[in-house]
């Protein structure tokens, strides 16, 4: 059965919180799920949804809505979306630089069929390192900060933070060369094409 | 189209988790300029669309009281954060025996002008419950101020009509259905134990299976559906909304031992079912926002300490009014007022 559209959401203008909680039970999953495509983080995919939710309450009193209200949260959501893709771009520079590194070869990255693979790959084996190392890796490496600041949160030695990083850096490719002798990845660069 | 990109294919293909370096590098350049290549945005419109609904509403409960709570900050002119800490407190109760009144039984003619059935009225006064069993076996428990008719004359057919709420322990026959019509469905079980709740001031009619199987029609709204144990259906007819979902039947079903159990239920409702309880009139005074939540159970309680442990529990302020007695000696209703606390 359908829940009257129109009621819900003259309802919602008259800040009846039922009715918010109604549109939310109908849409949050959706919402949740469509972000979590895009975003590739349960919590960020969270942050949209509590985002987009905020937003209509919000704007409850002067929303409009032109064609339906699936086409104005659509809306809406790709928005938030975009905003949390076009903030975690750099982070995924980053994150493709120590691949491109780790692999030794940028067009090998680049042409591989299943790049969301490397990057599970790689953030397993970083949730992998000692907490101290994989704190001073990924503040280094993945948020692209300086030694300097790295020390002074860490409250360790410059020194200290990069053998962490030489040390992280060393089990990270020794890794990826074990996935690659046991095919687990590259391997599609010696088969032909299939997609 | 001017660019060469195929900024749907990559977006697809990313979204679906299968996708080569070029295409986030394509997924990156769409999101960056929202003005490149309207096509792919109605590519994902159709895919949000059909992005599957949610089986279980309960999902996302956590989030949405997340947001809720925010939003009931950003609502308050002079917020006191204070007084929220209380908020997620939860009241534990004592446990003393229970006591049971026994409810009222007399008979009334149905003046139905279809038929000369008539019906026996079971009745359990408000703040009080009552013990039933059936001519055919069936037993069960009515809440404050519950009515339950069943027929004078045995049918081959067992139906009975509910007003409030019952817990229902039906006997097996090996023919006849037996039926339990409210106002706004029809509910068909075999043997089975089950929930009721059916108050006339309450938007919702629910449903709680502890055993066995019913079957559920609407009356007024047309549906069906079969409940399984451990299985809840909800019908709002505010909003000709139907609910289905798991719990935990206990919680439904511990009234019947005596137990007042609110299982983080906003404010307006846990003050209802407290009235019906004790039979006491409880006003709210102003605005109570849906987001302030109990959760506790309650068994022998007074009223006025359970009162106390909600203003202790959520911001907010209460009198009490004793009922005077009036002429003929009786006591009237105990009155409450409740206000939000302002500060």
């Amino acid at each position: 059965m359908r829940t009257d559209e129109s009621k819900l959401l003259s309802n919602l203008k008259l800040g009846d919180h039922t009715a918010f909680e109604m549109l939310f039970d109908q849409y949050a999953d959706r919402l949740y799920q469509f972000s979590l495509k895009y975003l590739k983080s349960k919590e960020i995919a969270e942050d949209v949804v509590q985002e987009v939710f905020m937003k209509v309450w919000r704007n409850r009193e002067i929303m409009r809505i032109h064609s339906s209200l699936q086409a104005y949260l659509f809306q809406i959501t790709l928005n938030a979306i975009r905003k949390y893709f076009n903030e975690q771009a750099k982070t995924n520079d980053c994150k493709h630089e120590l691949l491109v590194e780790l692999s030794e070869n940028a067009t090998t990255v680049e042409e591989f069929a299943d790049y969301q693979n490397l990057l599970d790959k790689l953030k397993f084996f970083i949730d992998n390192m000692p907490e101290k190392r994989k704190a001073a890796f990924v503040k280094k490496k993945i948020e692209g900060k300086s030694l300097k600041e790295i020390s002074e949160e860490m409250k360790i030695t410059t020194k200290a933070v990069e053998y962490h990083i030489t040390e992280a850096m060393k089990y990270l490719k020794s890794q990826f060369e074990e996935l690659k002798i046991q095919g687990l990845i590259f391997f599609h660069l010696f088969l032909p094409y299939s997609l | 189209m001017k660019s060469k990109i195929d900024y749907r294919n990559s977006l697809l293909k990313f979204s679906e988790g299968k996708y080569t370096y070029r295409d986030y590098v394509n997924v990156k350049g769409w999101f960056a300029d929202s003005k490149e290549d309207q096509q792919a945005e109605e590519a994902l419109f159709d895919q949000w669309k059909d992005t599957s609904n949610p089986s279980d509403e309960n999902k996302h409960k956590e989030l949405f009281r997340k947001i809720h709570y925010n939003i009931l900050l950003e609502d308050r002119t002079s917020p006191t954060p204070q007084s929220w800490l209380f908020y997620y407190r939860q009241i534990a109760a004592i446990l003393v025996p229970i006591l049971v009144l026994t409810g009222l039984l007399y008979f009334i003619l149905d003046l139905n002008p279809a038929g000369s059935q008539s019906w026996v009225e079971i009745n359990a006064p408000a703040g009080a419950k009552t013990e039933f069993q059936l001519p055919d076996g069936t037993t069960g428990w009515l809440n404050n101020g519950a009515k339950l008719w069943y027929p004078t004359v045995n049918s081959k057919n067992r139906e009975v009509k509910l007003t409030g709420e019952a817990y229902f322990r039906v006997k097996h026959l090996m023919q006849g259905d037996f039926t339990v019509h409210v106002p706004d469905m029809d509910i068909k079980v075999l043997g089975t134990k089950f929930n009721v709740s059916a108050y006339e001031n309450e938007a919702k009619t629910v449903v709680v299976l502890e055993e066995g199987k019913v079957e559920v029609a609407g009356t007024k709204t047309k549906f069906n559906h079969t409940l399984k144990p451990g299985e809840i259906l909800s019908f709002d007819h505010g909003y000709n909304k139907l609910a289905s979902g798991r719990i935990d039947p206990t919680i439904y079903t511990a009234w019947t031992q005596g137990f007042l159990v609110i299982d983080d239920e906003p404010l307006d409702e846990a003050f209802r079912k407290i009235g019906r309880w004790y039979n006491a009139d409880i006003e709210i005074h102003g605005k109570i926002e849906r987001n302030l939540r109990l959760k506790a159970t309650f068994k022998e309680e007074a009223l006025d300490e359970v009162i106390n442990f909600v203003s202790i529990s959520t911001p907010i302020d209460y009198e009490i009014i004793e009922g005077k007695y009036d002429a003929s000696g009786h006591k009237q209703k105990n009155k409450v007022i409740i206000q939000l606390k302002l500060e």
